[in-house]
């Protein structure tokens, strides 16, 4: 069987003409050896270590199993640290196969890279090597600061502990990078995420030293000894380091360690933060005499890299969100409960940032499985709680509550009143956009009949679930009264009516209502996206023999 | 729960009638009364009698959603701009009317919007001023110049418009079929709050009377003038043009999403009242402020005395005022 | 009520004509026509004139002497035309109905040798040389309802 791999490797390689053996194959486990590439085009041959692990052609740990190796090659691009070529290539079962499709990527790479010298438009952040501090991995998460960075510019760091966690077996601490202070702790400018985040506790601190120059090697590689940054660091700041040191030893924190944020602007004009992880009483500096005057120099020490990733909106969101039409609105939700809550995740998680909440209920044990509550916080205002699942999932998304006795009694009690009317109509025309999923018919009329310079979405849903009923101001009162008693079959005898409680509820599953609230949103997001007409619509579903869900266009 | 679609527009239509708010109309007469009458007592020999104009003149008001308009036709010499005119018809209306009402330039009227009195009805009244085309000519031929309100650019750079009120108005009398299905339009228009142009849609509705030769029952006249828009509207080169104005294509106060929009909009119309014909409560409600029971339903026509025949003597001497 | 009104082309000038002719001064005459069956159409199709009237700028009253004859004649046609109502001019005015309009209607809608409930009033806004405006009122229980 081994020795078949090893005969089916070395005939496939035969069989590629631009492939020359030069040191044979062998190894029990990982099957090693060194070929020579040659072909129309390149000016001599190359030479690769090439190691086949024993899951190939299988992927693992989403890599491939293949690698191509020859360290004189790292000035070019997507060459790794060691001197892999970094290959991507499609899935193949097949032996022989798979090495015919890798060795035709790495021809790619060479055509691409090392003969055209490509850069590709497409930027990669450096490659760092990573490592823990004693045995504890440290993450660093920064986002955008409205400020722009002098080079040389040093200072402070504040941050806070997000979370201790888990990374393979070693534990990790979780760090935000929440603002900028410089050497004399006065601010410099605090970094753009939700209040709540602005205001989290635990603090911690770290050294900034911008750079504005990415501290590289072939722009790939970030330094990885301290005495590559000579030339970067000024004497000042060095002198600075070493304060900051006999400070944290007087304070007896010998030992601990220190983040060392290092920044510099990538090709995009954004600003980048590497950070490394230096130890109190280890700081890679030394004093030396010159000249009478004590100067500090750095040491011949490799770096200890944490991990550090750019957490702005940009990137948050990169993978897929709403529209900016949407997202970009102060968006006020009335009612969270199985609808509503649904509403404001699919909001925040989509890249809503600011969502006021409204609801007098509180959240029972009940309301768990079908809304987006969680059981662990126990019986809570079903705001509170929606605030707080929805701050842990967006850094930027900013929660208020709405004052709810305020709104009942303005929208119900003084309905009518010029003076409250108007009053109700400023505070709801502050919003963009306000979605009512309150299912409150007296609500509902009394909203129809404001003038509202802010969009307003009813949403609502039929028992079991058939329909959900979508409804654009001003024209819902009227279309959902009439919806619900003439036109759709809403079976209102059989509810939901548990024993011990009051109020009937229509039945449905989580799956059930949130399937139709993601079709909703994704039209609703489709009508701001492309500014389409806000027409009411219906969106229904039925199985009958087999599931068929489809919108009913008003 | 299939509705009599034919039996439901007529009631619809009932519903909507104008003679239901007939308190509400004195109130709106005399309010225009007295301001056709403060008009010609100030502008005296510079203007031609007023003119009664709009949707009731036209015969296609609804209930619900209504004003009424007066065209004042001033004579060639009176103004040597139309804007002096316009806002000297301004000048004087607010003078005049500030106090008791909000009066305000519209597009090519001046609007009088009056508090609202003890009952709470708010009445609105429009001011068209026009000057005559050609000198002496307006009771020959009917052909005013308006002023477009440069605040709101109808046509790009457009400052005036040529058009014949009259003509406007004639093109539709003696239209009955097609003034029902611009009410329910209309109705339409007003319940689902569209904000279609009521002249607009006159005119389409016209045209598909005249083009598509619309016949059957209200419903069917009614989904006939809705299919001609939803294949229409958007075809190139589709005019309306105004009666008072062949050279003005009304069409193009809409933009080509607009006709989009509305040609779909005729399209899941039509598509909903096939689906379920209780669709048409949505788009074409009753007034519910007049819908009758049942038992009174108004199946009324025209009454003939118990026990007598249609042959009438009339009175011997009869005044009228 | 839910009634409607149709008047052929050609008799709408023949009535405006007549009107013009007396210009600066109001006139008038009756309106002869038929029900349709189900009673919610009135077909207009002829006018009577007068053989006796006095009338002003601001009013008009006629006699109905000397019409029975024709009235008749008019019975015995198929279908059967009868009296319907009345019409007369405004001139320079508008073609909203005077107190002294509803009055008539009231007297004529009562009068025992009126047969029919609902007499038709048409009033027609001229001025010297042609039509500016007419209208429709159907009388109805001491009100003039203008047709819809």
């Amino acid at each position: 069987m081994k020795e078949n791999r090893l005969d089916n490797i070395l005939q496939t390689l035969d069989s590629i003409p631009y492939v020359k053996v030069k040191e044979p194959f062998s190894g029990e486990v990982n099957i090693q050896g060194r070929v020579s590439i040659q072909f129309e085009g390149l000016s001599e041959p190359l030479e690769f270590y090439v190691v086949i692990y024993p899951q190939y052609p299988f992927r693992t740990y989403d890599a491939e199993t293949i690698k191509f190796i020859n360290k004189d090659y790292l000035k070019y691009n997507h060459v790794m640290g060691d001197g892999t070529v970094c290959i991507h290539t499609s899935h193949n079962p097949n032996i022989e196969k798979k090495l015919l499709i890798d060795f035709e990527s790495l021809k790619n790479w060479i055509e691409k890279y090392y003969i055209n010298i490509d850069s590709d438009l497409h930027y990669e952040h450096l490659i760092t090597r990573e490592s823990d501090f004693k045995g504890i991995i440290t993450s660093y998460m920064f986002t955008d600061v409205d400020y722009t960075f002098n080079r040389n510019q040093f200072g402070f760091v504040n941050l806070s502990l997000l979370s201790e966690g888990k990374n393979g077996n070693k534990p990790i601490h979780n760090y935000l990078t929440k603002g900028f202070v410089d050497e004399f702790g006065k601010e410099i400018v605090i970094c753009k995420w939700s209040n709540i985040y602005k205001e989290l506790g635990r603090p911690n601190h770290g050294i900034f030293f911008y750079a504005e120059k990415q501290p590289a090697t072939y722009n790939r590689f970030a330094y990885s000894n301290w005495k590559e940054f000579i030339d970067v660091f000024t004497s000042d700041f060095l002198e600075f380091l070493h304060q900051c040191e006999k400070e944290y030893i007087k304070k007896k924190r010998r030992g601990q360690y220190v983040p060392f944020y290092i920044g510099y602007k990538i090709p995009n004009g954004e600003v980048h933060w590497l950070v490394a992880t230096i130890e109190i009483g280890n700081f890679p500096i030394e004093g030396t005499k010159e000249n009478q005057i004590w100067t500090s120099k750095l040491l011949n020490e490799n770096i200890k890299w944490a991990t550090s990733r750019n957490s702005s909106y940009k990137y948050f969101f990169g993978r897929g969100a709403f529209s900016s039409k949407l997202t970009e609105k102060r968006i006020l939700i009335i009612g969270v409960g199985a609808v509503g809550s649904n509403v404001a995740r699919t909001f925040v998680k989509c890249g809503c940032t600011k969502i006021d909440l409204t609801d007098y209920d509180v959240k029972e044990p009940k309301n768990v499985c079908r809304a987006e509550f969680q059981f662990a916080s126990g019986r809570t205002d079903k705001i509170e709680e929606m605030s707080n699942v929805l701050s842990h999932i967006s850094p930027f998304v900013n929660i208020h509550t709405v004052n709810q006795p305020y709104f009942e009694i303005m929208s119900k009690a003084l309905f009518g009143k010029d003076k409250s009317r108007n009053e109700l109509e400023d505070f709801l025309n502050s919003y963009d956009l306000i979605i009512d999923c309150s299912t409150d018919d007296d609500l509902m009329f009394v909203l129809d009949n404001l003038s509202l310079k802010s969009d307003l979405i009813n949403l609502s849903i039929t028992n079991h679930a058939k329909e959900l009923v979508c409804a654009f101001h001003p024209n819902t009162y009227d279309f959902v009264s009439k919806q619900y008693s003439e036109i759709l079959d809403n079976d209102v005898e059989d509810l939901y009516n548990p024993t011990g409680c009051w109020s009937p509820t229509f039945r449905a599953s989580y799956n059930d209502i949130s399937m139709l609230v993601q079709i909703a949103l994704k039209k609703i997001n489709n009508i701001y996206k492309s500014d389409s007409p806000k027409d009411n619509f219906i969106v229904k579903s039925e199985i009958n023999d087999e599931l068929n869900i489809k919108i009913i266009q008003y | 729960m299939a509705i009599n679609k034919k039996e439901y527009l007529q009631e619809v239509l009932e519903t909507h009638k104008m003679s239901h708010v007939n308190s509400l109309l004195d109130k709106y007469r005399d309010k225009r009364k007295s301001i056709k009458e403060a008009l010609e007592e100030h502008y005296t020999d510079k203007i031609y009698s007023p003119l009664n104009s709009g949707s009731y003149a036209k015969h296609t008001a609804i209930n619900t959603k209504f004003d009424l308009d007066v065209v004042v036709p001033f004579k060639k010499k009176s103004f040597s701009t139309l804007e002096e005119m316009f806002d000297d018809v301004f000048d004087f209306l607010n003078e005049t009317y500030g106090t008791e009402a909000t009066v305000r330039k519209q597009k090519v009227s001046i609007g009088i919007i009056f508090y609202s009195d003890n009952d709470g009805d708010e009445i609105s009244i429009d001011i068209v001023p026009g000057r005559e085309l050609n000198e002496d000519q307006y009771n020959e031929d009917n052909k005013l110049n308006l002023y477009v309100h440069s605040q709101y650019g109808l046509l790009a750079g457009k400052t005036h418009l040529l058009t014949n009120i009259k003509a406007q108005i004639e093109h539709i009398k003696s239209r009955d079929n097609e003034r029902k299905i611009i009410r329910l339009l209309k109705i339409w228009k007003s319940s689902n709050n569209e904000d279609y142009k009521s002249f607009l849609m006159e005119l389409i509705t016209i045209k598909a009377f005249d083009k598509d030769s619309i016949s059957g029952d209200l419903c069917e006249m009614l989904e006939s003038t809705m299919e001609y828009i939803r294949d229409n509207i958007t075809k190139d080169g589709f005019t309306l043009s105004d009666p008072g104005n062949s050279g003005n294509n009304v069409a193009d106060t809409l933009e080509s999403w607009q006709k989009e929009n509305l040609s779909s909009k005729m399209k899941n119309m039509l598509d909903r009242i096939e689906d379920n014909s209780d669709n048409l409560k949505i788009y074409f409600p009753i007034n519910p402020d007049f819908k009758e029971n049942e038992d009174t339903k108004s199946s009324e026509g025209y009454g003939v005395k118990t026990g007598a025949s249609t042959f009438s003597i009339p009175t011997q001497n009869q005044r009228f005022g | 009520m839910d009634v409607e009104v149709q008047i052929p082309k050609g008799l709408l000038n023949k009535i405006v004509d007549a009107g013009i002719k007396m210009y600066p001064k109001e006139y008038g005459g009756f309106l002869i026509g038929f029900y349709s069956e189900d009673f919610k159409t009135l077909h207009i199709t002829e006018t009577i004139l007068p053989s006796e009237y006095r009338n002003s700028k601001y009013s008009f009253e006629r006699s109905a002497k000397g019409i029975k004859g024709e009235l008749k004649r008019l019975y015995s046609l198929n279908p059967k035309q009868h009296y319907v109502g009345e019409w007369h001019t405004h001139p320079d005015n508008s073609t909203q109905f005077s107190i002294t309009d509803l009055n008539a209607m009231i007297e004529i809608a009562e009068c025992k040798t009126v047969g029919i409930n609902n007499p038709t009033l048409m009033i027609l806004s001229i001025n010297k040389s042609r039509l500016n405006d007419f209208e429709f009122y159907v009388y109805n229980d001491k009100k003039l309802l203008r047709y819809e």
